[in-house]
């Protein structure tokens, strides 16, 4: 169990806690929705303290009227309460698993809602529906403000420390790939044993619902950007295992080369994460932004240059060895073009990533 | 991946997906290495094959950033629509018949024939880098011969 797990546990606890002092002394329904409320709104990813709250008490009051409704017509209580329980359970699936791209979504849901709503409080007043929904609207400001100020950990400085693990990774296979090129190992690398490690700490919830607006599209740029640079180990990795390295001895050695560098450009990354951990500062100067995301492209600085030469003589020594015409006709040849295109692309990602990391 | 419309329009969508299947096949693979000098199964075998499946399966999907005009996917789409299905049926009958009856791959190796002439007839003229399809139509073949084998 890492620091933050903990702190995850001891925020639902807090919460839940003040609930039940709120909801002994001054629950309007006299029920338990605040409680459930409260529970349920601290369960939200990292970095979605309000949306996703929102959803879920949407979905809690869409489940409570629709119970009422089926009550007022004098269903069975055991059927209601199975009936409202899936139409929560679905719901929270397809906001959260199916991930709706749009708030068109949520806007439907919360319109739902307040007519349904609205409609039952006008013809079955005596069922205390309102008194349970605002119970509930009680538990989420709970749930919120917990998440907001109870054991809160900044999510860029969580990032930061969960990302480490995953570049780590990373420059490992670039060494052991290197190694291999050069004989310096003869046995199969198993490269999922390697990142296995490092998914374990990896910060999927940059991918949630409404994860904050205004870092979303920097950071998911980045882990897109990290995952591509795995695919591609992958790739190198299984065609470096089948083909006939000494055939291509002088090929192998210039491509150690470039993945030794990688692998220096990779560290340079770790380090910049691994300083920053501690250190974050919440302001515009100190975060992956969209407009040093728009950068990305500009890659004309003399250093980059410099980077780029190591590939241009790989693809000048894949020319030599076979005239791009001949490329499609031989599988060897296209498994060495592969090659040069996995190495092309992870030194072009590495660039684009530098280039968008805030001067330090 | 490329088959998707709207991929550029929700990249972020697909790739959570993709996260998601990636990571899956990780701990698949990991569960059988863990297990490979297990005698009494072929978890060697079986865990060599995944993982070649898998590194191709990346490098093919690979494509997705090499190309930057997605336009030419619709020059090709019914065939990669066809091998698509062919690959889904293929490891469909692998699960669920786990080697009581002959897996039938020529429909497979068809599909990716037909592939392999449009990339010579048209994508090689039409592609603004014609490499990166040779590279797809390699790790096809290859992928052939590994669910073949």
């Amino acid at each position: 169990m890492n620091r933050y797990f903990i702190n995850e546990i001891g925020r639902t606890v807090i919460a839940v806690l003040i609930a039940l002092t709120i909801n002994k002394y001054y629950s309007l329904s006299g029920e338990y929705w605040m409680i459930l409320a409260a529970f349920l709104t601290t369960l939200v990813t990292v970095g979605t303290p309000v949306k996703q709250v929102l959803i879920i008490i949407l979905v809690m009051m869409a489940a409570v009227i629709f119970g009422s409704f089926l009550l007022y017509f004098n269903y069975y209580a055991t059927f209601i309460i199975f009936i409202a329980g899936t139409l929560l359970l679905l719901t929270q699936y397809l906001f959260f698993s199916h991930r709706f791209m749009t708030h068109v979504y949520l806007f439907l849901l919360g319109i739902f809602t307040f007519t349904l709503g609205s409609l039952l409080i006008l013809y079955n007043s005596q069922t205390m529906l309102g008194l349970k929904l605002f119970d509930i609207a009680i538990g989420g400001v709970i749930g919120v403000l917990c998440n907001l100020f109870v054991f809160s950990v900044s999510f860029a400085a969580r990032f930061k420390h969960s990302i480490v693990p995953f570049i780590g990774a990373l420059v490992e296979c670039s060494h052991r790939l290197s190694k291999k090129c050069t004989h310096d190992i003869q046995n199969d690398l198993y490269v999922e044993k390697i990142f296995v490690s490092a998914f374990h700490a990896y910060p999927e919830w940059v991918y949630e619902v409404g994860f904050n607006p205004g870092l979303r599209s920097g950071v998911r740029f980045f882990m897109i950007k990290l995952e591509r640079l795995m695919e591609a180990y992958f790739s190198m990795n299984y065609f470096i295992s089948r083909i006939d390295i000494a055939s291509y001895q002088y090929f192998f050695d210039a491509y150690a080369s470039i993945l030794n560098n990688n692998a220096r450009l990779l560290i340079e990354l770790k380090n910049f994460f691994q300083h920053e951990q501690g250190h974050y500062r919440e302001d515009r100067d100190d975060t992956i932004h969209d407009d040093d995301i728009s950068r990305r492209d500009d890659m004309t600085s003399p250093d980059t240059n410099e980077l780029t030469n190591d590939i241009d003589n790989i693809e000048k020594i894949l020319q030599s060895i076979v005239p791009a015409q001949m490329a499609s006709l031989s599988s060897e040849y296209a498994t060495l073009m592969s090659l040069v295109y996995d190495v092309r692309d992870v030194r072009k990602v590495l660039l684009q990533l530098l280039a968008a990391l805030p001067d330090q | 991946m490329f088959l998707q419309q709207n991929y550029l329009s929700h990249t972020y969508l697909y790739e959570k997906r993709l996260h998601d299947a990636r990571k899956t096949c990780m701990h698949s693979l990991h569960a059988l290495y863990a297990n490979r000098h297990t005698t009494k199964t072929k978890y060697a075998e079986i865990f060599t094959k995944y993982e070649s499946l898998y590194a191709l399966f990346l490098n093919i999907a690979e494509v997705r950033d090499r190309i930057t005009d997605y336009t030419i996917f619709s020059l090709c789409e019914a065939e990669l629509a066809e091998i698509k299905r062919e690959i889904h049926h293929v490891l469909s009958v692998m699960i669920t018949h786990a080697s009581m009856q002959p897996i039938q791959y020529s429909a497979l190796a068809s599909s990716i024939e037909r592939f392999d002439e449009m990339n010579q007839n048209i994508l090689q003229v039409t592609a603004s880098d014609p490499n990166v399809f040779s590279i797809m139509v390699n790790s096809l073949y290859r992928l052939k011969d590994e669910l073949t084998c």
